[in-house]
């Protein structure tokens, strides 16, 4: 590893970034850092003892995610990449290429799609309306623990998956222990217990699949199982890591989105009050707030898979690149005058859920959930504010992830 | 066949410099006229060289739906038959109907010389 440090420092040695990932320094002010990086070319930082090229421009990120040849999300397993296998071991979505990549993608699209975003919508409603009931009891609430983390869980464990609360209370806790495995340093092991809440889920999965074969309904996993029954099988671990990409990856992703959605909101009163006075902005306003705010700065890793350069930087075969498209977005060749936030603005080509092959297969499930979830807080609580106005958000979860950890509220 | 996405790709060999010219209705019902190179996909020609706004997110790989365009009745038969892969994307489409077509599947060529075109509106 020293030698690759070494050959970059000697070829590129103004370009390194004295940076720690995921540190309480870079999360302090978390936006002016991804706006510096928005417009400089990729650069290089030292993660663990190990140099890593970050990309923040659009066009740079753009590049990388669109050519899964030259950057793949195959990460080999050595020393020094335990940090990136933040499944251990499932082979989701997110990291894998290729026909297998297309052959699991097209398995789940069908589930993701506009027409089965429209069977959704009424079950969604219902849980979100069942969420405001919760919260009107209460008066005062966390918009994370209440609502954000809770939209998901309702909208995909319940209504899409149709699991069991002790079912759904399994995927949380892994939704909770990932984190972990993104700070496992070289040469470590992921902690036990997150091991343990990994074979929970595998049984838990299991059992589902194996309950809903022997009583088939109209719900995703039937749906899947039948495919995958049918001439083009597919194995028991490929349902497993679909299961997986759906119940925990998705679970997570989505909380901390709409987490930024209420944040980035309730943050700008004048920008509530134009959504509250024409609720017919809720779908640019959840645009725009996803740019502003999505749920973290960078990507799945990408290894370089030969020696390339991008946006005029050197890239050596097996470096790891890191993209963000939270930088991204606040590119300003892109979006000009990016850290203003205007629910008008109605942004083109968000980089929020990615881009290329790897682009996210539930981003209509979470827009769609997301806009109810929004309309209907309006709607219910027209006077609803963060509880101190000068709020500012603790960020928590994996590296490379913008969890808010609170989001103390009020319903008016 | 999948194509991964390209920028507007300039094209070696004899249909170098070659061109197609599409004509675009977007969805304010305004036209527009969008030359694709040979060998360039239509999605590319649209998103990149013309700047109309169409997402394409997934880069040319049939997942996304997201350059789904209709095209006109006459210009139909000359154009290559969807694969299965196209098909069933534009089947779970709710704006889909006779003349749907992926425009990441569609590439410059003879068979889309002349071809009108609408964009399908926004999922």
């Amino acid at each position: 590893m020293s030698v690759l440090l070494d050959a970059l420092a000697e070829r590129d040695p103004e370009n390194f970034e004295n940076l720690e990932l995921g540190s309480d320094d870079m999360l302090a002010d978390v936006q002016q850092t991804l706006a510096g990086w928005a417009t400089r070319r990729p650069f290089y930082v030292v993660d663990d003892g190990m140099p890593l090229a970050i990309c923040g421009r659009y066009a740079d990120v753009h590049e990388v995610l669109m050519d899964t040849k030259r950057f793949s999300t195959l990460i080999p397993k050595k020393v020094g990449h335990e940090k990136f296998d933040k499944f251990v071991g499932v082979q989701t979505l997110a990291q894998m290429d290729g026909e297998a990549h297309m052959r699991m993608r097209r398995l789940m699209n069908p589930a993701f799609s506009p027409k089965a975003m429209l069977r959704l919508e009424a079950g969604v409603g219902r849980v979100i309306d069942g969420m405001l009931d919760d919260i009107e009891r209460k008066r005062r609430f966390d918009g994370m623990a209440d609502y954000a983390n809770r939209l998901l869980d309702g909208a995909l464990l319940t209504v899409m998956l149709r699991l069991e609360e002790e079912q759904r209370s399994i995927f949380r806790r892994m939704h909770e222990l990932i984190p972990l495995t993104t700070r496992v340093k070289a040469g470590e092991s992921v902690p036990d217990v997150v091991v343990q809440a990994f074979d929970a889920a595998r049984r838990t999965i299991q059992a589902v699949v194996d309950e809903r074969r022997a009583n088939p309904g109209e719900d995703f996993i039937s749906d899947l199982l039948a495919a995958s029954d049918g001439d083009d099988r597919f194995s028991d671990k490929e349902v497993f890591d679909v299961l997986f990409t759906v119940c925990v990856a998705a679970l997570s992703g989505t909380a901390r989105a709409m987490g930024g959605v209420l944040y980035s909101l309730y943050c700008h009163p004048d920008q509530l009050e134009e959504l509250r006075r024409d609720l017919t902005l809720v779908p640019l306003a959840i645009e725009e707030c996803v740019r502003y705010h999505r749920g973290g700065y960078l990507l799945f890793p990408r290894i370089a898979t030969e020696d390339t350069e991008i946006g005029g930087t050197f890239i050596p075969e097996g470096m790891i690149v890191r993209v963000s498209q939270q930088a991204a977005n606040y590119d300003p060749t892109m979006f000009p005058d990016p850290l203003r936030f205007d629910v008008r603005r109605d942004p083109k080509r968000i980089m929020s859920f990615g881009m290329g092959p790897h682009q996210c297969v539930g981003n209509r499930l979470a827009r769609m959930a997301m806009q109810q979830a929004l309309t209907k807080l309006v709607e219910r609580f027209p006077d609803a504010r963060l509880e101190d106005g000068q709020f500012r958000a603790r960020y928590g979860g994996a590296i490379g992830e913008l969890k808010i950890l609170e989001l103390p509220m009020v319903t008016g | 066949m999948m194509t991964t996405d390209a920028r507007p790709a300039s094209v070696d060999g004899p249909d170098a410099g070659q061109r197609a010219t599409v004509e675009v209705t977007d969805r304010e019902g305004r036209p527009h006229v969008v030359e694709v190179l040979y060998g360039e996909t239509l999605m590319s020609a649209l998103k990149y060289r013309a700047q109309l706004n169409i997402e394409a997110t997934c880069g040319g790989n049939a997942i996304c739906g997201t350059c789904h365009v209709y095209v006109d009745e006459e210009s139909r038969a000359a154009l290559a038959t969807p694969s299965e892969d196209e098909v069933d994307l534009l089947d779970q489409l709710i704006h889909a109907k006779d003349g749907s077509r992926l425009a990441c599947q569609l590439t410059g060529g003879p068979s889309l010389v002349d071809v009108h075109i609408t964009l399908a509106p926004h999922e």
